[in-house]
Parts: structure tokens; sequence; C-alpha cells
């Protein structure tokens, strides 16, 4: 016999209804319908919510038939200073009454006081609400999931009775807890950015004067173009679709930032606009978090043509890569140069080497932040990367003497453990590489917005996108000041709104520092203070980026034999005696060569060991594929191990193993066509 | 992977060259698998448009004929005398068809893979043609030619491919060494120096000797320059595997 329970909820937009979990994923819910009290309606809704949070006991739960009209929800995102009274309603099992022998349930309305001082403690802070003329405890049922108003402000929602206060007190999930689930912020923001693998994302700068979605279509469009980009063959399969994002809309608020991020995870093609020496800070910024998340093709473009003497002035992100050019370049339409060629060419090309080499990469980060932790060479002293005080800012002499006094006042905050910059780490390691991994482990890592660096921008990309525990934000008052004119870019204040860096002055950073310290030792012992409805809470990108990086790319998770294969082909190619050449640099060596073809053939004798016994016989008979693969590696194990004419008695046997498989998979495959 | 149709021919053509290598028993089978592959790639060139495309299946379709003038090659060695003659046609006929993908321009295949090996079934088929010059007909279809004229026509193209596009190509290496061993342009130790130097893997001598054996057996002026190019190829790669 079905059964069937009751909880409550509210529209928090026109198609979600916010409600306790508990209501909706403890109870195996096969079906779920929402009845609207104004109209009385029953709407149906998907069984499974599209968000939810155990942690906080709330989900949201997706009407198909929403409502036509549903006005912008007021947070209450900050504590309450008193006990404020508050509104509720819901459909509690007191309300049950008998209609000419049916049950129905009655709206209840709830009033009561809202106690500043209660739902504190150990876990997350809580909702504690005093009920003028409650119920006993057990007939509250049905009631989890009301919404809990002060005034016209939603504070939360009731999400428990606990049982010791006989039903005068509930239990409540605070709004401001919700606002700091970065997945509940993409899923409640007006829908603006979807994201899709198969369109190009096109990153605008907020300055840029020659559009590049204008120059991206126009490349992409062209006949010549289109033939091979549409190809099924050898092209990427891509029509001249594109995403055009300008990146100040982009930071216009969390939901529309942390939509852009999900966009950024998904796309197989991106392109930036990166135009001058000092690229816009929230391009870069972008282009940092693209770098952690997407082994996928980005370029890098700028419009205005750079000079020799501009190359070497480029941010070091940058120049590690191929920037192309999408300027008025007075070349022939037909000139290979010509953007309209360009574009479209690096696009062919960045997708067939990212098909071919399994570790191909167009930015710098994506490899270094999938390292292990590093032992740093102050392991002596007992310290490890984990310990380490990262800070990004600017290089230049001006700012020295202030970076000194920064580092004055996290050493007063933490003795014994100085700040360091990448310039201050001895390790000899290439510097990009140190970076990155440092970027990711060190547990602390500080930020100064102040010059608006294009080089610190992307790197705090990076350590947003590869990091759960955001970095201390900092800008210098005059910066942060000079920001607000008139004739500044928008993005600085916008991005000042969104990270909320603390403010310092000069010659008294300790008042800033150790606050925006203390906050961040907050966060990271997951007691996050409250945060502004316009600000990003708290790992909000890393927690977006986690959801919708794509998983599948991942180099772990590839099968052995695929992943042996992979190395194979990506250093002799998938036909090597095609080749008239060795692929191997110094192959020539004759010792080298003769270890060099023993580990090329133990390779390939590993990858078949694998796939032949992996999976019990009877199923060569029932998959087809598994037949096609087998036989596939049958035949390159044979001819690229040189099985065939291998002179050691164990390897002429497993060459006849093996033929005998190719004649048993085609007789399996004459057998079930 | 990706499972295109180059990829499929890439496929065929290496279970095609297993088939191969078990010898006479897996030829039938190695010459079904490449008239596969080659109907494939005919299929897809023809219904391509694009330039990078079509130049691709080119390579390969050109690739898999040479495979299948090498099988017919050695069915016609290892096989039945009597069918001996129609398998050297047979392998001249694929011959012609990859050479003609080599040179077409609009292909933009640099090699010579299918250009040298059908001189050198021409002559297994008719030995004096070398010697004797002048434009020689083997009929079923083959293209009528002067065998000596390709030859010296083929290693001024080798020489040119070599100083350019082929630079420290070991089969284009091998190619000009024979056909200067055959045309006695060279001794065979100073015609094989290059292509030792550029120390070739295995597989590649054993290829090399494959299509210089059996020239040896024949009555060519050049015989015991080929005889002396095999024992030194044999010793060098003797002491490669030791």
């Amino acid at each position: 016999m079905d059964t069937y329970s009751f909880g409550t909820g509210y529209f928090v937009t026109a198609d979600l209804v916010l409600t306790a979990r508990h209501t909706v994923r403890d109870q195996q819910v096969t079906k779920l319908r929402v009845r609207t009290e104004a109209d009385g309606r029953w709407r149906a809704a998907r069984a499974e919510p599209i968000w939810d949070n155990q942690l906080l006991d709330a989900a949201l739960v997706h009407v198909d038939d929403g409502l036509d009209d549903v006005p912008d929800v007021q947070w209450v995102t900050q504590p309450f200073a008193d006990s404020p009274s508050f509104q509720s309603s819901g459909y509690p099992f007191a309300a049950k009454v008998n209609q000419q022998g049916k049950t129905e349930r009655k709206q209840v309305g709830l009033n009561g006081k809202l106690n500043h001082l209660g739902g504190g403690g150990q876990g997350v802070s809580e909702l504690e609400l005093q009920v003028e003329a409650p119920p006993k405890a057990d007939d509250w049922s049905g009631i989890s999931g009301a919404p809990v108003f002060v005034g016209d402000r939603l504070a939360g929602f009731i999400k428990e009775v606990p049982a010791s206060f006989h039903g005068n007190r509930l239990a409540g999930t605070r709004s401001a807890s919700l606002l700091q689930d970065a997945r509940f912020l993409v899923a409640t923001a007006p829908s603006w950015l979807e994201p899709d693998p198969d369109r190009v994302l096109v990153v605008l700068s907020e300055q840029g004067k020659i559009s590049l979605d204008d120059r991206v279509r126009t490349s992409l469009s062209l006949p010549q173009h289109q033939e091979l980009l549409r190809s099924s063959e050898e092209g990427p399969r891509i029509a001249p679709n594109l995403t055009p994002v300008k990146i100040t809309e982009a930071l216009s608020s969390p939901g529309k930032f942390l939509q852009f991020v999900r966009a950024l995870c998904a796309a197989r093609f991106a392109i930036f606009d990166v135009t001058g020496t000092e690229p816009e800070p929230a391009v870069m910024l972008a282009l940092g978090i693209r770098s952690v998340v997407r082994r996928g093709v980005t370029i890098t473009s700028t419009a205005k043509k750079l000079a020799e003497k501009d190359l070497s002035a480029l941010p070091f992100s940058i120049k590690e890569t191929k920037l192309i050019h999408h300027g008025n370049s007075g070349l022939r339409q037909d000139d290979a140069r010509h953007p309209n060629n360009m574009i479209a060419t690096a696009i062919l090309e960045g997708w067939r080497e990212l098909r071919s080499q399994p570790n191909y990469l167009d930015l710098p980060v994506y490899d270094a932040v999938r390292c292990p932790a590093p032992i740093l060479s102050t392991v002596a002293k007992g310290r490890k990367a984990l310990q380490r005080i990262l800070v990004l800012c600017p290089f230049r002499n001006s700012y020295e003497e202030q970076f000194q006094r920064i580092a004055d006042a996290i050493t007063s905050k933490y003795p014994g453990h100085p700040p360091e910059r990448m310039l201050d780490i001895t390790s000899p390691r290439l510097v990009g590489q140190a970076l990155y991994e440092n970027i990711r482990w060190s547990t602390t890592c500080i930020v100064d917005f102040t010059h608006w660096r294009a080089n610190v921008f992307f790197e705090l990309g990076a350590r947003l996108a590869c990091t759960a525990i955001d970095p201390v934000c900092l800008v210098e008052r005059s910066a942060r000041d000079q920001a607000q004119a008139e004739n500044e870019l928008t993005q600085k204040q916008l991005l000042m709104t969104l990270f909320a860096p603390a403010v310092y002055d000069a010659e008294s950073e300790v008042d800033a520092v150790h606050p925006a310290l203390e906050r961040h030792e907050a966060i990271s012992a997951g007691r996050p203070p409250p945060t502004a409805i316009a600000e990003l809470p708290p790992g909000a990108i890393y927690s977006v980026c986690e959801q919708g990086f794509q998983w599948r790319q991942e180099r772990i998770l590839e099968e052995p034999h695929q992943a042996l294969r992979q190395d194979l082909e990506a250093m002799f190619g998938n036909d090597p005696q095609a080749l008239g050449q060795p692929a191997v640099l110094f192959a020539a060596n004759r010792e080298y060569r003769r270890e060099l073809e023993h580990s090329i053939r133990e390779r390939w004798i590993a990858a078949w060991y694998y796939l032949a016994n992996r999976y019990p016989r009877d199923r060569w008979r029932t998959d087809e594929g598994l037949r096609k693969n087998l036989k596939t590696l049958a035949n390159d194990v044979i001819l690229h191990a040189s099985l065939r004419f291998a002179t050691e008695p164990a390897l002429k046997s497993l060459c006849a193993q093996i033929d005998d498989v190719v004649d048993e998979l085609d007789e399996l495959a004459k057998a079930n066509p | 992977m990706t499972d295109t149709s180059i990829q499929r021919i890439r496929e065929l053509k290496t279970e095609a060259k297993n088939r191969r290598d078990r010898g006479l028993r897996g030829y039938p089978r190695a010459v079904e698998l490449l008239n596969d592959a080659i109907r494939l790639g005919k299929t897809q060139l023809a219904g391509s448009s694009s330039a990078e495309v079509q130049a691709q299946l080119a390579v390969e379709l050109a690739d898999c004929h040479g495979l299948l003038g090498g099988v017919e090659r050695r069915w016609a060695l290892e096989g039945p005398e009597e069918d001996r003659a129609a398998h050297l046609l047979a392998s001249i006929s694929a011959y012609d068809d990859g050479c003609r993908l080599e040179d077409d321009k609009r292909c933009g295949i640099v090699n010579s893979y299918n250009r040298v090996n059908r001189l050198l079934v021409r002559l297994l088929l008719q030995p004096e043609c070398l010697d004797l010059g002048g434009t020689v007909d083997l009929g079923a279809g083959t293209v009528a030619l002067d065998v000596r004229q390709e030859l010296a026509a083929t290693a001024t193209a080798l020489a040119a491919q070599l100083v350019g596009p082929r630079r420290g190509d070991h089969w284009a290496m091998a190619d000009l060494a024979l056909i200067q061993v055959l045309l006695d342009q060279a001794d065979a130790v100073t015609a094989y120096a290059g292509f030792n130097a550029a120390s070739p893997p295995d597989y590649v001598y054993t290829s090399v000797l494959a299509g210089l054996r059996p020239l040896a057996d024949l009555r060519l002026r050049s015989a015991s320059a080929i005889q002396k190019a095999i024992s030194s190829l044999e010793t060098r790669l003797h002491s490669l595997r030791s």
C-alpha cells in the first residue's frame, strides 16, 4: 500500500520550493506533489531534489509547473542583536481535521520569538524558536520546512522539534547558512548562463574595443573552417555557436559569477581577451580558474599587436601561453595569420593535440595542482608546505616596504611562521610548478589586490578553484579608494564587492590583517561568519568547481590497458611503423634502445594481461565492446611488442595464445553478429 | 580512442600485418583485410570535401596498397610455383595503385614505398628488364614502363627527399641504397652506410632484408652486390640483437 507524508515549504523562486531535506530525502520518495495555498492547486514536482544539504537539513524541490510571479526573497544574512518576533505557517499533524469522513490538514499560523542567544554551541548554528500555544511534540509532524519570517525577511525554516522541550521550542535552519552554500546560490540565482560543452565560451574584457566574439564568430563561420570544425572525422564537431560573456556581467552578483565558473568548467573551448601587457584582473581571475578545472582548449587573445618589448613585459602566466591576435592586422583575408584564420586554426590544432596528447596543456597550473603535497626543503625543521603562509602580491620596489609591514603583521599573529612569497622560497624547481603546487597546498594564502596585478589575479583564480579554504584577501586603502574613481575599471569595484578584501592602511596593517586572519581561522574551523548577500560565501568557487569539473577527463580514471596504450601512443603515435625516424630522443644509443624496446614490449604485454584476464570468459560472448577492445589490443600487442619474431620461449608462447584469442574472437563475432 | 574511419583503417592494417606475419596460412585473410581497408578509405575519400582529411586518407590508402603489394609478393615467393606469376602481377598492380596516390600532387604524399616496390616486383617477374632496359608491358592491367629508367628517376627523387622533407628517414635511406646497389652506383657497404648510421629499429632491418633476399636469387649483374648488402645488413642486425 502507498504511504504518504507531509511537509511544508516555501517558494524561493518561481519553480523552487525550499523545505527540510528529511521530508523529501529520508522517505524514499517516489512521487512528489506540491499544493500551493493561494489557489489550492496540486502541482507535480521532481521527486529528486535539485539541491540538498544534509548538514543543514535543507533541500530545494523543483516544481514542474511553477508560479508565474514570485517576489525576490529578502534574506536575513546577519545575526540578530535581540530576540525578534517571528511568523510562520505550516501543516502540522495537530491541524488535522475530519471533514465528512475525509482527513484534511489545515494551514496553521505560528507566532513566537526567535531567541537570538540560542542555536549556537557545537555544530551548525541554528534558529531557536519559541512558539506561542504549542501542541505537544508529536503533533508537530508536518511542520518541517515551514518558513520563518522576521518582518518581511526570510530568516530560515523549521527543521526539527527537539523532544526535550515538549513541543514549545522548534529548531530551524538559518538563511545565512543556506547562503553560504555555493550550490544553493547557483540553484536559486536567475538562470543566466547554462554550462554547455559544445559552445565556444568567449570571455570579453571590460575595455575590449574590438569585439572578440565577432571575430571568433566570423572565423568559425568561414566555410573552409566550418568544414573542418564540423567534421566528425578529424574535427571537433563544433558549430559557430558562441557564448560570449562580458566579464563585468559575470562579476555582477555571486549567483552569476558561480554560473560563470560552472561554464568555465564545462566549455571544451574557451577564448579569453587578455589585451595589453597588463590584462584586466577579472579576466585573469577567470583564466586562473579555468586553468585548474579544464584540460580543454583555452586560447588567449590580444587585440593589440604586441611588439617584442611588450612580449617580455607580459605577465608570467600569459607568457607561457600561445597568445593570438584578434585586432586589426592589415593582413589579407587569405593570409594564414589573419585573425579570421588564426582563431579557427588555433581551435582545430588545439583540439587535435588535446586528442592525441594525454598531457596536453595550453595553460600552466592543471598538472601542478594535481600533485601530492610537497615536502619542502625546510622539512628538517619539521615544517611542511601545509604549514606555509603563502603571499600572492605584486613584485615592485614601491611595494617592498608595504609587504614587509604586512609580513610583520602576519608574524605577530603567527610567531615562527613568516609569510613567504615565491621569491622567498629557496627551492630550485621551476617557478611555475612550485608556485601552483604551493597555491594549492599552503594552508593559508594571502592575496593583496593592491596594484591590481594580472599575475596576482590569475593566481587568485587558481587558489579559489583548487582549495576549499579561500585566501585572505587584502587591499590597501588608497588602492581601494582609487578603484572607485570614475575613470577606473568597473570590475575593480565588482571584485571588491564579491571578495570583500580587508582594507588596510599603510603603516597600520595589523588593524586589518589580524581580523582578516581570525575570520580565516573561523572559516577553516568550519565556523564561517555571516557573509553579505553581495559577497561570495567561503569556498563557493571551489564547491562549484568540484561539482562541475569534467571528471571523466581525469587520467586516473582510465582503465589500466588504456592508460598504458595512451602513454605509448603519446610517444610513438598509433602507427609507429610508418614513422621513418625514431620518435624517441637518443634512441640510436644502443644500450638505451635495448632497454627502450624491452620497456615498450613489457607495457604492451601488461596491457594485454590486464584486459585478457580482467573479465570472465563468459563475458566475451555477450559483450561486443569488450570483444572489439580485446581484438584491437591483441593485434597491437603482437605487432608493437614484436612478439611474432621473439626468440624467448615464453614470448613465443604468448604470441601463440594471443593468436588463438584473435581466432576465438573472430569465431565469436561470427556467432554473435 | 576515437572511432573514426582513419582509426578503423589503421586497425585493419595492424590486423593484416599480423595475419601476414603468420606466413602462408595468414595471407588470404591479410589480403581480405587490406581490401576492406582500401574500400573504406576510397568511400571516405569520395565523401570528403576537406583537403586535409583527403590528404590523410590518401596516406592511409597508399600504405594499404603497399601492404597489399607486399603480401602478394610474399605469397608469390612462398606459395606454389604455379601461382607465382599471378601473385606477382597482383602485387605489381597494388603497388601501381599506391604509386598513383604517391605521385598525385593533390595528396601531398612524400614517400617512395610503392614507387620503389612496383619496380622491384617487376624484376622478380622479369629480371632481364633491369639490364636490358626499354619499356616492358607485363599485361594484366599493370603499367608499361622502363624499369631501369624508373629506378634512376626514383633515386634522384629519393635523394631530393632525403635532403628535404624526409631527412633522416630510414625507409628512404634503405630505398635509395637498394637502387644504388641495383644500378651499380655504389658498393653495398657505401650504399647502406647512411642507413646503418641512422640506427633504425630491428623491424626495419627485417623488412629491408625481406625485400633484398629474393633479388639476390635473380640473374642480375648486381646479384653479388645484393648478396653483399644482405650479409652486411644481417651482420648488423645480429650485432644489434646481441
